[in-house]
Parts: C-alpha cells; structure tokens; sequence
C-alpha cells in the first residue's frame, strides 16, 4: 500500500464511473446502429473520418505500447527505442501505403465489413473466410496481454492481488464494451486518444524532475543508465530481443505490416468515401505519433530510479504514482486504462464480428436450409454478442498464469496473425494470377511454422522467426497460385461482381 | 540516444508526410 494510494484509488473510481457514464449514454444514442451486423461491425459513415484516425492510433496503442513496452524499455534499455521508433513511423508509412490500395478494393468487391470478409471475397472462396475466422482467435492472447496490463495496474496502484485484477480487469471491459459497440467505441476513442496523449506529454515532461539535468535531461539519463550498465546505452542490445542488427530490421518489419491486422483494417472498411481517407490517415499519424514514442521514456527513466522492481512489466504503474502528485497520477492510471480498453473494445468486436459475420453466417446456411437472409443477419448479431461473453471468459482463463513479460505474449499472437495473412493481402491486391488454393496454403504455412518456430525454439528470436515464416507464405502462395491458376482469378472475380 | 530517436522520429514524419502529400492531398 502506498501513502497516497486511497486519494489515487478514489479518483480513478470516480473517473471511470464518469467515464463509463458517458460510454453509456454515447452507446444509447448510437445503439439505433447496431442491431444490423454491419452496424455493430462499422459504424460505417457515422462517424468523422477525423475521429476514425483517433480510433485506428488508440486501437494501435494498448497494453503493449503504455506497459509492456516500457517493460522491455527497463529490461533491456535504448534499444527498445527501435521498437516504438517503428510504432510510429514505419506503421504510419504501412498504412499510408496500404490504407488506399485496401478502401479503394473493398469498394470493388461490395460492401465489405472486415478482413475474413475481404479476403473470402477477392479469393472468392468462403473457407478461406472461416480459417481466417480461426486465425483471428489467436487474438485471445492479445486480450490476455490486456488483462495482464489491467491487472498489474491493480495491483501496482491499489494493492490487489493479481488473480483478482484479472478478474476486475475481464468484468471492466465486458461491461465496457457491452454498454457501447461500434459507434460508441469510435465516438470514445477520440476522447481517449486525448486522454493518451496528455499522459504520454506528462511521462515525457516529468523527467525533468524526476531525472534532472534541464536541457541536458537525456544526456543524463543516458549517464545514469550506462552506471548501472554500459549494455542499457547501446543502440544495439547486449542482450534481449533487440540484440542484432536483424533482428531489429526484422522488429521494422513486423511492424509495417502490423497495420494488416483484421482489428486496424476494419477501420480503413469503416470510411465511407475516398476523400474522407486524407483527414483519416493524417489524423492517425499524429495521434499515433504523440501515443506511440513518449511512454517508453518512462520505462528507461524508472530503471533509473527503482533499479530492483519485481516486474518490469510495473515499472510504469510505479514511476507514475512515485514520480506525481496524486490526483494527477490518478489522471494518468486512467489514461492507461483508456489506453487498454480503447485497444481492447477492438479486439473483441473483430474476434466477435468476424465469428458472428465470418463463421456462423456463412457455415449456419449449411445446416438450416431455408433460413431467410433478414433472420440470418439478427441470428449472426445474437451469436457475436453472446460470443463477447465466451471470450472473455476464455481469455481470464489463461490470464490467471502471469506471463513473463506482457509485451512478448502480445507479439507472439499479432505475429502468429500476420504471418498467416500478409501473403494472401499483399498478393491478393498487386498479383491478379493469386488464387484461393494458394491464399489458404499460405496462411496454414505462415502460422503452422511461426507457431512451430517459436515453440520449439527453432529460431530464437521472435521477430526473426515472423519474418522467415512470412517470407515462406510469399513464397507458397506463389508457389500453388501459379501452378494451379487457371487465367486471371481477378479479372474473372470483378466482372462478376462488377 | 535519445535524441537520436527524436531525430530519426522527425525523419519518419518527413517521409510519412510526403507520401501523404503524394497519395492523399493531391487534389
């Protein structure tokens, strides 16, 4: 228990009871969306493609990037920078690259509302779209890095024994997300991103009392680190997953092409006209910019100043309550919550759309034969809310085991999607001979051998071992598409539609 | 190394804005 821990702790009770008042009542005034799967899905053309870009850099920015980050940022020292340097710029050059291409293609195939959907589309195949639907569960270990961020909060900040702060954390963010959906999600993003933001500044802005040195504030700190030791300064870790030069173009990698994944993507599907996309993807960038590079700042200075935490994964609950006053720290824990939630509300609505739209829509027909299209719409709603439940219920369940570092469990499960996914996108869109046989070939082998790779240890280093798994997808999916291709898929599929 | 990063953070919104100056203001 810390001395002023019951002023932080009423505080942030109180903020979010305001907080989740206003969600409420957003949620009401938008809940005539949601009875429709697109709707619940989108949110499409409701909402400014202003607020959308705050939606896509918060959803960005969780648990990873405001605690597990820093963790590693404590561990490890300066070569993490590589990692958030990336965060913002590689992944917004990624989805000004991408974000056209993909809009402009989904206008082409129809109203589509999320990635399984997409793909099954362009491939014209819909077991493409169900394994896509199974490759996106792999997110449940994304939520469980949230719990974990929640959790370790509640107990860093209150005192509450972790196994009870998954469970608050799990309960917090049913009930969140329960009261919103997709309009209240992107309305409430836009406020959240403020609420990063503000927090990110104040960790930036405080090493200057907590480290010292006026100006010169970083050439201390970096000092400080290198006496505790040289291995922390470097721009190359001595040790860690930043330990080569490799790796770390293999971290940029990752991160490029992070901006695929379904949760990010169904963002770009949500905007509803082609002009819309410059205000969307500016308001991204800066947001993300300010989310992304500033809270790792944190991580570094609190290796400084509590050199022997327990956890790294604490180290920025601790220097936000150690290095504020106690209303303001209160105000920054719950901007770590918004960071978590605002991330999380995303996953579980593409993990609960994609098995209400992407599995039960297209597999139910195969069983109730005479089914009509409006029940099967309302029945696919019911499954995704009532699947909301499930996975958070599954997800507090691995959870309960503490994971060594939160932000390594993260990266394993975008990274298990991405390998899976990246061929199938890429090729899909700038190869017109890429067919269905080779997309679903590419994603078993993405996968199965990033799975098998960092199971058994095959390649050591995470990124390294995403890396060669997606260049084995590339490289199947060229394979089986040239060899089984019978003319051009694309050509074929747009006269149909068009 | 610090404000290296900050540098190389100046680099990527100088690259990032350009492209989307050339894929998305153009009017």
């Amino acid at each position: 228990m810390l001395t002023n821990s019951s002023v932080v702790l009423w505080t942030v009770v109180l903020l979010l009871v305001i907080y989740f008042a206003f969600v409420t009542w957003i949620g009401k005034r938008g809940s005539a969306h949601s009875h429709s799967m697109n709707g619940f899905a989108t949110a499409r053309g409701k909402v400014s493609p202003v607020l959308v870009g705050a939606s896509f850099a918060t959803s960005y920015a969780s648990a990873n990037l405001f605690i597990g980050v820093p963790g590693l940022a404590y561990e490890y020292g300066t070569s993490v920078l590589w990692y958030t340097l990336g965060c913002f710029g590689v992944s917004w050059i990624g989805l000004l690259l991408f974000a056209k291409a993909f809009w402009r293609y989904g206008k082409k195939l129809g109203r589509v509302s999320t990635l399984p959907e997409w793909l099954g589309r362009r491939y014209n195949s819909k077991t493409l779209q169900v394994l896509v639907t199974v490759l996106i569960l792999f997110n449940v270990y994304y939520i469980v890095g949230q719990n974990v961020g929640l959790a370790t909060i509640f107990e860093t900040v209150i005192g509450i024994p972790y196994e009870w702060g998954i469970v608050i954390g799990v309960t917090i963010t049913i009930l969140y997300i329960g009261l919103g959906g997709a309009f209240a999600q992107m309305v409430t993003d836009g406020l959240q991103g403020i609420l990063m933001a503000v927090t990110s500044v104040l960790i930036m802005v405080s090493l200057f009392w907590t480290i010292g040195g006026g100006f010169n504030v970083f050439g201390v700190l970096t000092t400080q680190l290198e006496a505790i030791d040289p291995g922390l300064t470097g721009a190359v870790g001595t040790d860690g997953p930043y330990n080569s030069v490799l790796a770390i173009m293999a971290v940029q990698f990752m991160l490029f092409s992070f901006v695929l994944m379904p949760h990010l993507l169904n963002k770009v599907l949500s905007i509803e006209t082609e002009e819309e996309l410059a205000p969307f993807t500016m308001s991204a960038g800066i947001i993300l910019c300010i989310i992304s590079i500033l809270m790792v700042l944190g991580g570094l200075a609190a290796r400084v100043l509590f050199p022997a935490l327990e956890s790294a994964d604490s180290a920025i609950p601790v220097y936000v309550i150690e290095a504020f006053p106690g209303v303001i720290a209160a105000i920054m824990i719950v901007g770590i919550i918004s960071a978590i939630l605002s991330s999380t509300d995303s996953l579980y609505l593409g993990v609960t759309t994609s098995i209400g739209n992407d599995f039960y829509r297209v597999v139910a027909p195969l069983f109730m034969k005479n089914i009509s299209d409006a029940e099967l719409d309302q029945k696919s709603v019911k499954v995704a809310k009532g699947a909301l439940i499930v996975v958070g219920l599954v997800s507090l369940y691995f959870s309960l085991e503490r994971p060594e570092s939160l932000s390594i469990l993260i990266q394993f499960s975008f990274s298990a999607i991405i390998s899976g996914i990246i061929a199938p996108i890429t090729l899909g869109y700038f190869w017109k001979y890429a067919n269905n046989y080779g997309a679903i070939a590419s994603l078993m082998t993405g996968t199965t051998l990033y799975v098998v790779f960092t199971s058994f240890n095959i390649v050591e280093n995470i990124y390294l071992a995403m890396f060669f798994s997606s260049l084995a997808g590339f490289a199947i999916m060229g394979a089986i598409s040239a060899l089984t291709s019978k003319g051009s898929d694309q050509d074929l599929l747009l006269r149909k539609s068009g | 190394m610090v404000l290296t990063y900050f540098l190389l953070v100046v680099a990527c919104w100088i690259i990032g804005f350009v492209l989307w100056k050339k894929i998305y203001a153009s009017r």
